[in-house]
């Protein structure tokens, strides 16, 4: 099979985008609860501890190294991992990083499908100490 | 509850999912990819409709995990989307204690977790730990 990966692309791997500042705010976790259709208390208040997929919301406000835009048929999520060495709260201001790990590919049932592996770090802004990270696949699929 | 080795956890069964819990979704994620909300776009990329956010699947399985051991107890999630929901799909979370093991002192539950829809079909699936004390 040709490649979809072009030297432009595999250029993309060990980029690293961030660190960038997160606030934690209450209302985020309890808007972020309430989507989900979670109703522990615990997610609630001054005190809010994070849900444990929270940190989705990370997200940088600015470009960020990335396939281009319109680079398959639709954009998919491959797997996720969070982990964390202390609960998230309201209130932790924390400097969220990634860095593009892997890009690989394989054909599929339904078309070819080019797969970005991104790993997490989130610091503590106060001291630097490591709070969690993370591990984000996505992919894109061209049909057949 | 104490867990051990073997334990089922308490099943979860989420209400029927919506486009409005979608909307909901995107905006309290910050995942505006418009194959969650709009018909259109989704077929464009191939998809038969509307497909929820492969992180709303995760989130419920988050909930499920610290509705069993407590909010905060969650060490560690690890999930891969291995079939998409549909709107309207009500989603079952069921997961079993593998392992029960230390680190540092302190006991955490292993366990293996999926979400699966109204057919039976895994649609998310992976491991997690969760802190004991």
């Amino acid at each position: 099979m040709s490649t979809r990966i072009t030297p432009e692309i595999r250029a993309l791997v060990g980029r690293k985008h961030g660190p960038y500042r997160v606030r934690v705010e209450q209302g985020a976790i309890e808007k972020f609860a309430d989507a989900v259709g979670d109703d522990n208390p615990a997610y609630r208040g001054p005190d809010a501890v994070a849900p444990p997929t929270f940190p989705t919301t990370f997200r940088p406000g600015d470009a960020y190294p990335d396939l281009p835009p319109g680079f398959g048929d639709v954009g998919l999520h491959a797997s996720q991992v969070y982990e964390v060495e202390r609960p998230i709260r309201a209130g932790d201001e924390l400097d969220v990083s990634f860095t593009i790990v892997d890009i690989t590919e394989k054909s599929g049932r339904t078309g070819d499908l080019v797969f970005v592996e991104r790993e997490y770090e989130f610091l503590d802004a106060r001291d630097g100490s490591r709070v969690g990270g993370g591990k984000w696949v996505s992919l894109r699929r061209f049909r057949n | 509850m104490r867990y051990q080795k073997g334990d089922a956890l308490p099943e979860l069964v989420k209400d029927p999912v919506s486009r409005t819990q979608l909307v909901k979704y995107a905006g309290a994620s910050g995942d505006y990819n418009s194959i969650h909300y709009d018909d259109e776009a989704a077929r464009a990329g191939g998809l038969e409709g509307v497909i929820a956010h492969g992180m709303l699947s995760m989130g419920f399985l988050g909930q499920f995990v610290e509705t069993a051991f407590g909010a905060g107890s969650y060490k560690r999630l690890e999930v891969r989307f291995q079939g998409m929901v549909k709107l309207g799909e009500v989603i079952t979370c069921r997961g079993v204690v593998a392992e029960v093991t230390q680190e540092n002192g302190r006991e955490y539950a292993a366990c293996e977790i999926e979400a699966v829809d109204s057919e039976g079909r895994v649609v998310t699936k992976g491991c997690a730990q969760a802190w004991l004390d």
